[in-house]
């Protein structure tokens, strides 16, 4: 990733963040608006913008694979040693809580913004450590810039790392996805496993089927 | 007698000094609450947690070293333009009479090229060097982070 998409990818987190706080300035001012205990709930869920990524199996997967479900998506990289382990944690910990209450379709997935060193079969590997459901997406980076500047999200790779065991800078939010394949809700660090599944089951609770709903 | 009772106690004192001595020089600076997160399988990257307690005076973790990887590494976090980066220190201060915890989104040390899988229920030996301090060499224990 180059300077000028660090920029624009820069310039995409402050609109987004700016938009979050209007929703949110909105919501105290005109009535209830959304209720996030976790996270921000976006006011208007954002549609994904159509992209191409491979999944932990090799396979296409693109905004289509994102409906009919809840799925809740961390970006980071497999060899970051701390944080994304730490957040990956949480996932795992909002699955098992989920599961516990209730029969909601809940997904959960790694992007990995380091395609170079994170091929499908080191992403299967690594998610399924946390849990055996949990899957890896990744792919080329203009096509994973389509899906973190949508959901607000930042990284920068070294342009030119002096060996095999850089690091990979990256912000580190939870991003919801809800059944129709919009951004619904964003969860900021640090992470509260137990809020963020009381507000999965709340925000599942409305059951939004693909193509219907408001 | 009095005297004798004097000279009994103050040897009992030179005695206990004796023992003390050394015992309190080495636990100037003593490593707490430490643990080494289990890796993921294929991981090449690790993170080590402690903290340290500095009962001298003025000094600084300056660098590590273990058997189970390449390399250690001294490693914060810092926040920038809305991004998590680790970068590697230096050193990291000692106050006198304070401490220094590394712990999970802060500092940390910073393991790469792990030459095997960290295993929860394993320990892994990690060599601490100080500015000042002669160098600490503690056994660390493995634990899954999964739940933190």
């Amino acid at each position: 990733m180059n300077g000028r998409t660090a920029l624009v990818a820069l310039v995409a987190v402050v609109a987004f963040g700016l938009g979050i706080w209007v929703t949110l300035q909105q919501g105290d001012e005109f009535g209830p608006g959304p209720e996030p205990t976790g996270g921000y709930v976006l006011d208007q869920p954002r549609p994904l913008p159509a992209f191409e990524l491979v999944d932990e199996q090799g396979a296409v997967f693109t905004q289509a694979d994102f409906q009919g479900h809840w799925s809740l998506l961390y970006f980071g990289f497999t060899y970051c040693p701390d944080i994304c382990p730490s957040a990956l944690g949480v996932m795992a910990e909002v699955k098992r809580e989920l599961d516990e209450v209730d029969d909601l379709d809940d997904r959960y997935y790694l992007v990995s913004v380091d395609p170079d060193r994170d091929t499908p079969e080191r992403l299967a590997e690594y998610v399924t450590y946390f849990d055996p459901a949990f899957r890896g997406v990744t792919g080329a980076f203009d096509q994973l810039d389509i899906v973190t500047r949508a959901a607000g999200a930042v990284y920068k790779v070294p342009e030119a790392p002096a060996d095999e065991d850089y690091l990979v800078a990256h912000s580190s939010t939870l991003t919801l996805i809800d059944p129709r394949g919009r951004i619904h809700a964003i969860f900021t660090s640090p992470f509260d496993a137990a809020a963020i599944a009381r507000d999965l089951e709340r925000l599942g609770a409305q059951d939004l089927e693909p193509g219907v709903g408001p | 007698m009095y005297p004798a009772r004097s000279l009994n106690l103050f040897l009992h004192l030179l005695v206990a000094a004796a023992l003390c001595g050394p015992v309190t020089a080495l636990a100037d600076i003593a490593v707490e609450d430490a643990w080494a997160r289990a890796t993921p399988p294929g991981a090449r990257t690790g993170a080590v947690y402690l903290t340290l307690v500095n009962d001298g005076k003025t000094d600084a973790l300056v660098a590590a070293a273990t058997d189970a990887a390449d390399r250690a590494e001294l490693h914060t976090h810092v926040h920038e333009n809305g991004m998590m980066a680790m970068r590697e220190v230096g050193a990291i201060e000692l106050p006198p009479g304070g401490e220094a915890r590394l712990k999970p989104h802060g500092d940390h040390v910073m393991l790469f090229g792990l030459r095997g899988p960290l295993v929860a229920g394993e320990t892994i030996s990690l060599t601490l060097e100080f500015a000042s301090a002669e160098p600490l060499t503690v056994e660390i224990p493995v634990r899954d982070g999964r739940s933190r």
